[in-house]
C-alpha cells in the first residue's frame, strides 16, 4: 500500500516544465500540429480512438501530441476526458453489410460476389525501409491506374459467410425471428462473470492491442483449440443513426470509418448440434486491422464455455481476459508502484531482517549442540 | 425500427438553462446548501420560464439533479401533463417510470404524495441508493410549526410545509426511526426550497408553542 | 439492418421522409462545405431565433451488432453536438452533428428550422441541401473509384508435385 507525501511541488513544476520541453524537442524544428498527426499518423489515432473508447479523430490526434506519441498515455487522456460529457443516447446498430467498401478481403474463398478489393494497405509491401520518405519526405502520389477502375461492382457487398450459412454449415448469428436485447453496458454497470456476449465484445474492442494480439497467437500456437480462417475482413465508412425521441424517427448524424472482421472456426458438434463453423466476430475504429482480427479470435475462444468446449487455457477464460484487458487498469496499477510505497517497504525488510536474525539463531543452537 | 410515436412533443418544448453548465453549478450548490443545513429556506437567484405545472424551483431542481441514468417517478397529474414531460425527457433523458419503488428521484405535487413506504428508502449496505423525494407545496415558510434538529442544526430550527397530509406527516417523522434507511426530501414553492434529510428529526409544535 | 430501416422509411410520411434527407445531409457536409453555401444565401429576412438547447456536446454510444447482422452490442462511444431552436413563427430546428462543433450544430439547426418553412424551403432546398447532396455524393464515388482500382482476381497456384 502507498502513502501520502508532502512536499515537493516546486519540484513536479519544474518537472511538468521540463517534460513539455522534451516533448517539443529541438526547437529549430516546425512544431507537429495536431492537424498533421491526425491527417498523417492515422494508425496511431486509430489506436487510441478504440482503446479510448471515443471517436473522434482530431480528440485522439491532440492526445497523441500531448503524450508525445505514447499510445497508452493518449489513450488515457482521451478516458479521462469521455468523463467529462453528458451521455447523447445510444446509436441504431450500425449496418456494416451497408458498409462503402474500400477494402475487403477473404482468406476463405477466391471468388466473392463483389470481389476481393485490397484498398489501402501495408500486406505485399516488402517491408523495405523507404530512405527516399528521409531524404525527399513524400514523394507526390502517382494517379490510380484508371484502366484498372471498376465502379459499378461495389455497391453491394453481401457478407462472405453467408455462402457458407446458404449451406447450413455455420451458425446464424441469430434466429430469423429473434428480437433485439438491450446489451449491457460496462461504462455503466461493473461487468459480472460470467459475462453476456455482447459485453464481452465490448470489452474487448476497447482492449489493449497487444495483449489480445499475444492472447489470439497463443490460441493458434496450441494454447488453445482455435483454428481458424479470416473469413472475411472489410473496411469502409457506415452511417450512424439515431433516433431523436422528439423526431421519432432515425437520423443520420454523420459517419465513420470501421474494419469488421469474421473469423471461421472448426467446432466439432455435439450431442445438439452437427459438425459445422462458428464464427468469432471483431469490429474496430478505423483501419485497426489487426485489432479486428484479434478481438474476433479472442471473441471466438471465450466463446469455449458457451459451445461446450473444455476451458483451458487463459484465453479461454473470460475472468482473466475481460479483467486484464484494458491498457488504463493495467496501466495504471503497475505504474501506482513508482509511488512512495515507503512504510509498507519498511515493515518487509523489518521482516526479512527478523526471519534471517531467527534462522541464524536457529543455526547457531544447532552448531552448538 | 418502427416509427415510434414520439414522447416528446417538439410544441411543448421551452429552454432550459440559458448556460447550462454555470446554472446547472449554480444549483446543485444551492441545493447543497439545503441537504447540509436542513430546515433552511433558500431563494433560487434564476428565474426561468417553467413547462406546465412545474414551479421555478422545481424546475430548476430537476434541471440540475436529473440524467439519462436516473429514474424518475412521477405523480399523476404531473406525468399527464405533456408540457411537463416532454421538456424532462428533452432536456433531462430521465427515463419516466411507472413504479415509484425503483425511482431515483420521485417529484410530487403536495395534493398527490406517493405512499412513503412505496419508495426505495435504500438498503443497509448502500443506503444512498434510495429515492429523492422532490415535492412542490403551497406554501413554505420558517414559521414555527415543525421543530428541527439533528447533524447540520446548531440547536433547533423551525418550518411551516403546507399542503401535507396528515398521512404523510406521520410517515415522515416514523420514517426517522429506520435511519440509516429512508427519503431525502425537497421542498419546492416558486424560487423558494428547502430540504430535509433523513437525518432531520421532526417534531410537530403544539398550537401554543409558536407564540413563544 | 436495410430491411428495416427501409421498412420506417416507407411508414415515413412525406414531410419526415424529406426532414430525414436533408437533417443528414446537413449532418454528414464538412464543416467548410456548410459555411460556405450557408454563407451565400439571401435570405429574405435574418432569422430570428432563441435556443431551447444551447449547443452541447456528449457522446453517443455506437452499437454494433455480434457478427454485423446478430444482437446488438455497444461498441464505443462518438462525440456529438446536438442543438434546438425555435424561430420567431415558432417552427422547432434540430440538429444532432457527429463531432464537436458548436457552429455545426447551430448551423444545421437553424437550416432544419427554415426548411419547414414555406417562405425559405424552396431556396435553402436548392442552394444548400442539393449542393452539399452533390459534393458528398461526388466524394463517395471518388472514394469507390480508388478503391476499386484494388480490385484483384487471384490465381490459385497448385501445391506439390503435379
Amino acid at each position: 500500500m502507498y502513502v501520502a507525501v508532502k512536499g515537493g511541488e516546486k519540484a513536479i513544476d519544474n518537472a511538468h516544465a521540463l517534460m513539455r520541453k522534451t516533448r517539443r524537442g529541438d526547437e529549430s524544428i516546425t512544431e507537429l500540429t495536431v492537424e498533421q498527426i491526425r491527417e498523417q499518423l492515422p494508425l496511431a489515432v486509430d489506436r487510441v480512438m478504440n482503446e479510448g473508447s471515443v471517436y473522434d479523430p482530431e480528440l485522439a490526434a491532440l492526445a497523441l501530441k500531448q503524450a508525445s506519441g505514447d499510445a497508452v498515455e493518449a489513450i488515457f487522456l482521451l478516458r479521462a476526458y469521455r468523463t467529462t460529457l453528458p451521455r447523447i443516447g445510444y446509436s441504431e446498430p450500425l449496418d456494416t453489410e451497408a458498409m462503402q467498401i474500400e477494402r475487403r478481403i477473404s482468406g476463405t474463398f477466391k471468388d466473392l460476389p463483389g470481389g476481393q478489393v485490397l484498398g489501402s494497405t501495408y500486406d505485399y509491401t516488402h517491408r523495405l525501409l523507404d530512405f527516399t520518405l528521409l531524404a525527399e519526405g513524400e514523394a507526390p502520389i502517382s494517379a490510380l491506374d484508371p484502366e484498372t477502375s471498376d465502379e459499378e461492382t461495389l455497391d453491394a457487398c453481401p457478407r462472405v459467410l453467408e455462402l457458407l450459412n446458404k449451406e447450413g454449415l455455420i451458425e446464424q448469428s441469430r434466429e430469423a425471428d429473434e428480437a433485439d436485447h438491450t446489451p449491457a453496458d460496462l461504462t455503466r454497470e461493473p461487468v459480472n462473470y460470467p459475462a453476456e456476449r455482447a459485453v464481452r465484445l465490448q470489452n474487448l474492442v476497447r482492449g489493449d492491442e497487444g495483449f489480445l494480439l499475444s492472447l489470439s497467437y497463443a490460441s493458434m500456437r496450441g494454447y488453445g483449440d482455435s483454428h481458424p480462417f479470416a473469413g472475411e475482413l472489410r473496411s469502409g465508412r457506415v452511417n450512424v443513426e439515431l433516433v431523436p425521441e422528439e423526431l421519432g424517427f432515425a437520423i443520420e448524424i454523420g459517419d465513420l470509418f470501421l474494419t469488421e472482421c469474421e473469423m471461421v472456426n472448426q467446432f466439432h458438434g455435439n450431442k445438439n448440434q452437427p459438425p459445422q463453423f462458428t464464427r468469432g466476430y471483431g469490429l474496430a475504429f478505423g483501419r485497426s486491422e489487426r485489432k479486428a482480427m484479434s478481438v474476433a479470435l479472442v471473441e471466438r475462444s471465450l466463446r469455449a464455455e458457451e459451445l461446450g468446449e473444455e476451458v483451458l487455457y487463459p484465453n479461454q477464460d473470460q475472468e482473466f481476459v475481460l479483467s486484464h484487458s484494458d491498457c488504463v487498469s493495467a496501466n495504471g496499477f503497475v505504474s501506482h508502484l513508482k509511488l512512495p510505497h515507503y512504510v509498507d517497504f519498511q515493515s518487509e525488510l523489518e521482516m526479512i531482517r527478523r526471519l534471517r536474525r531467527e534462522i541464524a539463531a536457529a543455526t547457531d543452537e544447532e552448531n552448538n549442540k | 425500427m418502427a416509427v415510434l410515436t414520439p414522447t416528446v412533443n417538439s410544441n411543448a418544448l421551452i429552454a432550459g438553462f440559458d448556460d447550462p453548465v454555470q446554472h446547472g453549478q449554480q444549483v446543485f450548490r444551492a441545493l447543497l446548501k439545503a441537504m447540509s443545513e436542513p430546515g433552511t429556506l433558500i431563494e433560487l437567484e434564476l428565474n426561468l420560464a417553467t413547462p406546465g405545472l412545474l414551479n421555478n424551483s422545481t424546475w430548476q431542481t430537476l434541471l440540475s439533479l436529473l440524467d439519462a441514468d436516473t429514474q424518475l417517478w412521477l405523480s399523476p397529474r404531473l406525468n399527464s401533463d405533456e408540457r411537463v414531460t416532454s421538456n424532462l425527457r428533452f432536456h433531462c433523458q430521465s427515463p419516466i417510470i411507472d413504479g415509484s419503488k425503483a425511482a431515483d428521484f420521485a417529484v410530487a405535487l403536495a395534493d398527490e404524495l406517493p405512499v412513503l413506504r412505496d419508495l426505495n428508502w435504500g438498503t443497509s449496505e448502500y443506503p444512498d441508493r434510495s429515492t429523492t423525494l422532490i415535492v412542490q407545496v403551497p406554501a413554505l415558510s420558517d414559521e414555527p410549526h415543525w421543530e428541527l434538529t439533528g447533524p447540520g442544526i446548531e440547536s433547533r430550527k423551525t418550518a411551516r410545509i403546507a399542503g401535507l397530509s396528515e398521512e404523510f406527516r406521520l410517515a415522515l417523522i416514523n420514517s426517522r426511526k429506520r435511519f440509516p434507511l429512508g427519503v431525502d426530501c425537497i421542498f419546492c414553492c416558486g424560487s423558494k426550497l428547502l430540504a430535509l434529510p433523513r437525518s432531520t428529526q421532526i417534531r410537530e409544535m403544539r398550537p401554543e408553542e409558536g407564540e413563544a | 439492418m436495410s430491411v428495416t430501416s427501409q421498412q420506417a422509411n416507407a411508414e415515413l410520411t412525406p414531410e419526415q421522409a424529406s426532414r430525414k434527407r436533408w437533417i443528414g445531409i446537413l449532418a454528414k457536409a464538412e464543416l467548410k462545405d456548410l459555411q460556405q453555401h450557408w454563407q451565400a444565401l439571401v435570405l429574405p429576412a435574418a432569422p430570428e431565433y432563441q435556443f431551447i438547447r444551447k449547443p452541447e456536446t456528449g457522446l453517443t454510444m455506437l452499437r454494433g451488432r455480434i457478427g454485423g447482422s446478430g444482437q446488438p452490442f455497444n461498441m464505443g462511444e462518438m462525440t456529438v453536438t446536438r442543438c434546438a431552436l425555435r424561430l420567431a413563427s415558432g417552427t422547432l430546428g434540430l440538429s444532432y452533428i457527429a463531432g464537436r462543433s458548436k457552429e455545426h450544430a447551430i448551423t444545421a439547426a437553424l437550416a432544419d428550422a427554415l426548411l419547414q418553412e414555406e417562405r425559405t424551403a424552396e431556396l435553402l432546398e436548392s442552394a444548400l441541401i442539393n449542393p452539399l447532396d452533390e459534393i458528398q455524393q461526388a466524394a463517395q464515388a471518388e472514394r469507390m473509384r480508388e478503391a476499386s482500382s484494388t480490385k484483384v482476381d487471384f490465381f490459385t497456384m497448385v501445391r506439390g508435385e503435379d
